[in-house]
């Protein structure tokens, strides 16, 4: 097994384990995003936007995990070709 | 064994010293074609009797303006030309891969980092002229001074993560969809373009909101993001 | 990986640039034209402003006219219900006025007529006495009557001072009805010269008017004890009498046939 390969796993691995954290608390800010819809629709633009501001910083989680994968797969300081 | 792969443009010229990437010559097309449609759209402006373009445009420049005006509590005609071209600029390169061989250059590092690094320094720069520099300094240290690096950490991580998400996402869309073409290349990589296209205008959209976001924080008119 | 440097500062600069030309080509033409829009919009507003503050003073002074005009037709109402109210009093009162001078002149004319009736019974009791008394006078004998009559006629000569009969007029008539024969016109030429004087001559006449009784005609002194006295006097008092009921009319009878008693001398 050499870096490649481990590289390679270690980015599945962590893109793989790092959207579980975002995802569950992404459906958590939409389940409570619906919950306030339907108790004020009056403030649908407010929550809504709120909202997307919440999930993107969520995901932002993700995204640092994609970062990674991304830097394991196409920048890793190990792997000279 | 494999070709070296690399998340960088390509370097299409150099200008004496200065390479030129791919992304900025999209850049400077992209904005050919919005100051263009802007100098077409704006040519005969009417009061009365608008033309559909120019209906149009003033709808874009309206939802911008009323964007500024809930999330900052702040004159649109002030923010406009940051926050505006912002966002304008944003959909535009999100949108551009629609267009076959085109790369986004929002998928690029520099491309977001630059904007991040406009947005972060219009914050601190704007902070200061509203609180002054003893003022804007004092922010750091609320609640208590324990919390100063974490607030300094703070400023800085958010800056990134600004401009990692956008380009994360972009780049990541681009290469979902070249992964899916390099598997299937008939019809199956279509929804995923149609999600591309969703994924860019919240993104867009996101990016615009955040800045408006962390300037209105530094101003003091919104809770800081 | 690494970060371009140079094509992060020309991204930055590429930014800048844009958001200049779009300030210069879009936000601020098109902030220019709203503000335009939002000026012609804010004049269409105050123009109908203002028309409709004219239109509502219009309506207003429409509704004043109206209002005087209603008062107007009022107040002639008013006047003319007046005056058809004095009118109708007025008419009233002459229809009251009439009726009642109709009314005073029907009594009047009742009132008239009520006294010619009167009169007429009068009349005609009167006429019915002097029948009577005619009839009675026929059945009683004239000449007794007669000689009563003038022996009351006597009395009362006798009651008169006697210096102012005696010797003091030439002439003496005495009208009997019914008249008296020659033995009575002899007996009471004896007595009156017996009381008046031999100097005083003595005629005899019958006059019917007397009805019947007895007068002395000296030249300035008339002594009367007669019926026709009496009836006249009766009949002076039913004239007088508004009344005539049957117990007037029985008084009349009474006082009309006690005739001897009522008579009396006339100077």
């Amino acid at each position: 097994m050499n870096v490649e390969m481990i590289s390679i796993l270690s980015a599945g691995i962590a893109v793989g384990l790092g959207a579980i954290g975002p995802g569950i608390g992404e459906g958590i800010a939409v389940a409570g995003a619906m919950d306030a819809l339907a108790r004020q629709p009056e403030a649908t633009g407010t929550i809504t936007r709120t909202l997307f501001v919440g999930l993107a910083m969520i995901e932002t989680m993700a995204i640092y995990c994609l970062v990674i994968a991304l830097l394991l797969l196409f920048a890793n300081p190990y792997v000279h070709a | 064994m494999m070709e070296k792969a690399t998340l960088n443009a390509p370097i299409v010229f150099h200008v004496g010293p200065v390479p030129i990437g791919l992304e900025v010559v999209t850049t400077w097309v992209i904005m050919a074609v919005l100051v263009g449609g802007a100098w077409y759209g704006s040519r005969r402006l009417s009061a009365t009797r608008p033309s559909r373009f120019q209906v149009i445009l003033e709808m874009v420049v309206g939802f911008l303006g009323g964007l500024i005006r809930d999330v900052m509590g702040a004159d649109p005609a002030v923010f406009l030309p940051l926050i505006g071209t912002l966002f304008l600029y944003i959909v535009t390169c999100n949108l551009s891969p629609l267009i076959p061989g085109v790369k986004p250059p929002t998928a690029s590092f520099e491309t977001t980092g630059a904007l991040g690094l406009i947005v972060f320094f219009t914050v601190h720069s704007l902070g200061v002229r509203k609180r002054g520099l003893l003022g804007y300094l004092r922010t750091y240290l609320e609640p208590t001074v324990v919390f100063l690096p974490l607030n300094i950490l703070g400023e800085l991580t958010r800056t990134f993560a600004l401009m990692v998400r956008l380009a994360g996402n972009i780049m990541s869309h681009e290469l979902t969809i070249a992964v899916i073409i390099s598997l299937v290349g008939l019809l199956v990589p279509i929804p995923f373009m149609a999600l591309s296209i969703l994924v860019g205008l919240v993104q867009a959209y996101i990016f615009t909101i955040l800045a408006a976001v962390f300037i209105g924080g530094a101003m003091g008119t919104v809770e800081k993001g | 990986m690494h970060i371009d440097f140079w094509a992060l500062a020309l991204q930055a600069v590429n930014f800048a640039v844009l958001a200049w030309l779009l300030q210069r080509f879009l936000y601020h033409p098109i902030a220019r034209v709203v503000a335009q829009r939002r000026a012609l919009v804010e004049t269409d507003l105050e123009a109908a402003r203002q028309a409709r503050d004219a239109a509502e003073a219009y309506r207003q002074g429409y509704e004043h006219s109206i209002a005087e005009i209603a008062a107007e037709r009022e107040r002639v109402m008013a006047d003319a219900r007046a005056h058809i109210e004095s009118e109708r009093r007025q008419v009233i009162e002459r229809a009251g006025t009439q009726a009642a001078a109709a009314m005073a002149a029907q009594r009047r004319q009742l009132d008239e007529e009520r006294r010619q009736a009167a009169v007429a019974l009068g009349d005609q009791a009167v006429d019915l006495a002097l029948t009577l008394s005619q009839r009675l006078l026929g059945q009683v004998g004239g000449q007794a009557v007669t000689a009563v009559l003038l022996e009351r006629v006597c009395e009362h000569l006798a009651a008169l001072p006697s210096e102012r009969l005696r010797d003091r007029e030439p002439v003496l008539q005495v009208a009997t009805m019914p008249g008296l024969d020659p033995d009575g016109q002899a007996r009471w030429r004896a007595r009156l010269a017996s009381a008046i004087g031999d100097a005083v001559e003595i005629i005899f006449v019958t006059d019917e008017t007397l009805i019947a009784g007895a007068e002395l005609r000296f030249p300035s002194l008339i002594v009367t004890v007669a019926w026709r006295e009496t009836l006249a006097e009766a009949r002076a008092n039913l004239m007088g009498a508004r009344a005539i009921g049957p117990g007037a009319v029985q008084g009349q009878h009474q006082r009309l046939v006690d005739a001897e008693a009522l008579d009396g001398a006339k100077p």
